[in-house]
């Protein structure tokens, strides 16, 4: 393990010391030294690592090496460049796949509670991609609806996020069409940004992120009576990073269609393409849908919450076997609806980061960027132009941009 | 660096999803397969205290099957126990098939919006229900009659298929003895018995017979969709507005908070902004229900 190298610099407008724009160099040796850190005083660290050295999907193009986000107790095997994203997401850190939200034990007619699942350790998230931290806080406006969800809360308040901007993405990023970008703020306590010397500019973004870079620097973590997690997005820096991907849609024109009627040629294409495997909302980092089961093992066992899907004809079915989403037409347009109307009528916000998964991640290759694209024809307002200026997009009726390389920046 | 990796969890009573204990009061079987249940919670204190209003339901728990939503049954005014009623179909209501006086439930709630019954108040009222419907408009019958005096002229009309298949059938003569208040029960074509004292025919035919309507007349209508299909045009030709025409939505929920995503039609969660709609809001819902 190798001593950090961290350096405090002046920010452009001549402000330095600990205040939240605080910027400090970091390589890959600090932010190692960072997470072993944090394990020895019994966090846990997550980040992208690698099992084998695989291709992306596309197989004919530069090899991006493809990771997932999974806990490490060695943190020099996470990766931290060179991937697009990871092909799960960073949302199991705050809602699990399979939760225990209580437990019950039946003794003759009576029943006893006993407690769920115990809180998390502090979470240290390294290696997000902005589109995996701009979720956290869209989470939030779900999970904090009238009143706390105190499983959530628990790992949320757990959780600090180590961000890295991008300097590469594939055709099927699109967080620049979502109002997102490669060096995104939202949701980041630490925003790493390549310099030329191989390392990062690190962005210190909140109280957590500032204690981070304190432990790192080896001064004290500054005294910070109240941590709260922030919910609110902090302007991107936009000098610091990479332009992104190019938008790749225009989401105004495809609300306006979705707005002005239920009923779209695009629901039957997509619902004919998908063969509803819920696999786009397991690795969506906005999807948040879950049932609640119990699990039992004779008179006692757990009642948990558990990750459901959109996609499946089980998530409306009633026992009398009437189901209002009875295809996977209107199961697709609940999907893209819930993302791009329902929840920005009650939150003013997407629940959407553009950051592809959904494609990558489908067997039939559709994703919310293509559906997106069929519905933007489809607009009141007629086809969007102009904006589809990436070599490798997608045909707009829907159909799917073939498997290219890796789009890197130069 | 916060919190204890080795800590228990703890049992948070702040915690939506955690259902409060309840004791089986009494069991009521009502059909061949429907049965209405009556609770009251563990704690003397929290059973005094509990209000609901009528239309609200709550998420009941049978612990090892699972949580089923079930409207609140009886009146809000009754203080002493809640009751729920339910249809032996899936799951969790298979479970509580077998349940016992005695034995402990789960219960979370009251959730959801309710019956506009100040808005009721000095207008004639009709109650159309039909089927397992009965349970979510019973409990607006009872109220208003407990309230006797606030309402014009009240009329039931409740039809099943046949007459086995009425829950709450022994209701329907209390209910007629209450002053300015009518009780039309139907039993489906083919569904009577020798002994029937009913009408025969199909819900939206009686309704049509019996009289009801003019702009002071508002309608509570819960049942199966060809039930609340035909039905409707008969309210709307006796004048009645779609605005005063209410009714009870269901869809499968699981959180009654607005989380869990599966309840919403469009931009509407029924869990939280229903399940009681207006038609004047149903006929403006999209073709997702």
């Amino acid at each position: 393990m190798t001593t950090p190298t961290t350096q405090q610099v002046t920010d452009a407008d001549g402000a330095a010391g600990a205040d939240l724009r605080e910027q400090v160099l970091l390589d890959r040796d600090g932010l190692v030294a960072i997470a072993a850190g944090w394990l020895a005083r019994g966090g846990r660290v997550v980040g992208p690592v690698t099992g084998r050295a695989v291709a992306a999907r596309a197989p004919l193009g530069p090899r991006t090496p493809r990771v997932r986000f999974a806990p490490v107790t060695d943190p020099e095997l996470l990766v931290l460049d060179g991937f697009v994203h990871a092909t799960n997401s960073a949302k199991p850190l705050v809602m699990p796949m399979t939760e225990k939200l209580y437990g019950y034990r039946r003794e003759g007619r009576s029943v006893e509670l006993t407690p769920g699942d115990p809180p998390p350790a502090p979470t240290l998230l390294i290696g997000a991609r902005p589109c995996d931290a701009a979720a956290f806080p869209i989470l939030d406006k779900v999970m904090r609806w009238d009143g706390a969800d105190p499983g959530y809360e628990r790992r949320r308040e757990a959780l600090t996020v180590v961000t890295l901007a991008c300097t590469a993405w594939d055709e099927h990023c699109f967080c620049t069409s979502v109002g997102l970008g490669p060096a995104a703020t939202r949701g980041s306590d630490l925003l790493l940004t390549p310099d030329a010397a191989g390392g990062w500019r690190a962005r210190v973004l909140t109280d957590r992120g500032a204690r981070l870079t304190a432990a790192a620097s080896g001064e004290p973590a500054p005294a910070v009576p109240s941590d709260p997690v922030p919910s609110d997005p902090v302007p991107d820096d936009a000098g610091l990073a990479p332009s992104g991907p190019p938008v790749r849609v225009d989401v105004a024109a495809a609300t306006r269609a979705m707005r002005a009627s239920f009923d779209q040629p695009a629901w039957a294409e997509a619902g004919r393409q998908c063969t509803g495997c819920g696999a786009c909302t397991y690795t969506c980092p906005t999807c948040h849908c879950f049932d609640i089961a119990d699990e039992a093992h004779g008179l006692q066992g757990a009642r948990r919450r558990n990750w459901d899907s959109c996609q499946f004809a089980s998530f409306t079915a009633h026992a009398s076997g009437h189901n209002p989403r009875p295809d996977q037409a209107s199961r697709q347009r609940q999907r893209l609806r819930h993302k791009f109307v329902t929840y920005p009528d009650l939150f003013q916000d997407l629940l959407c980061t553009g950051c592809g998964n959904c494609y990558r991640a489908c067997p039939a290759n559709l994703g919310v960027l293509q559906v997106l694209r069929a519905l933007a024809v489809g607009s009141p307002s007629g086809p969007d132009d102009g904006l589809d200026d990436g070599p490798d997009d997608g045909s707009a009726d829907g159909s799917v941009a073939t498997g290219d390389a890796a789009e890197v920046r130069a | 660096m916060n919190g204890d990796p080795a800590a228990e969890g703890t049992l948070a009573p702040s915690d939506p999803y955690l259902p409060e204990l309840m004791e089986v009061v009494s069991v009521t079987q009502q059909t061949s397969d429907v049965k209405s249940v009556r609770a009251r919670f563990l704690d003397p204190d929290r059973q005094r205290d509990f209000r609901f209003r009528v239309g609200q339901f709550g998420i009941w728990s049978r612990f090892g099957a699972g949580e089923s939503v079930f409207n609140l049954c009886g009146s809000s005014t009754w203080h002493d126990r809640l009751e729920f009623c339910f249809r032996r179909v899936g799951k969790v209501t298979d479970a509580f098939w077998g349940v016992q006086p005695g034995e402990v439930i789960g219960f979370r709630g009251p959730y959801g919006n309710s019956y506009p019954v100040q808005e009721w108040e000095g207008r004639d009222l009709v109650f159309v229900a039909g089927g397992i419907a009965m349970p979510p408009v019973r409990c607006a019958i009872w109220y208003c009659l407990e309230h006797r005096e606030r309402f014009g002229e009240i009329t039931v009309v409740y039809g099943a298929r046949s007459v086995a298949d009425l829950v709450f059938a022994d209701e329907l003569d209390q209910w007629a003895a209450h002053p300015r208040t009518r009780v039309v029960k139907t039993v489906d074509p083919g569904g009577r018995t020798p002994d029937w004292d009913g009408l025969e025919g199909f819900v939206p035919t009686v309704l049509a017979e019996a009289g009801v309507g003019g702009a002071d007349t508002s309608a509570l209508v819960v049942g199966p969709p060809v039930m609340i299909k035909y039905s409707l045009p008969v309210l709307m030709e006796a004048g009645l507005a779609p605005n005063r025409i209410h009714s009870s939505l269901e869809n499968r929920m699981k959180c009654g908070i607005g989380r869990c995503g599966r309840c919403n039609v469009g931009g509407t969660y029924l869990c939280k902004q229903g399940p009681v709609y207006s038609f004047e809001e149903i006929m403006a819902m999209p073709a997702d229900m």
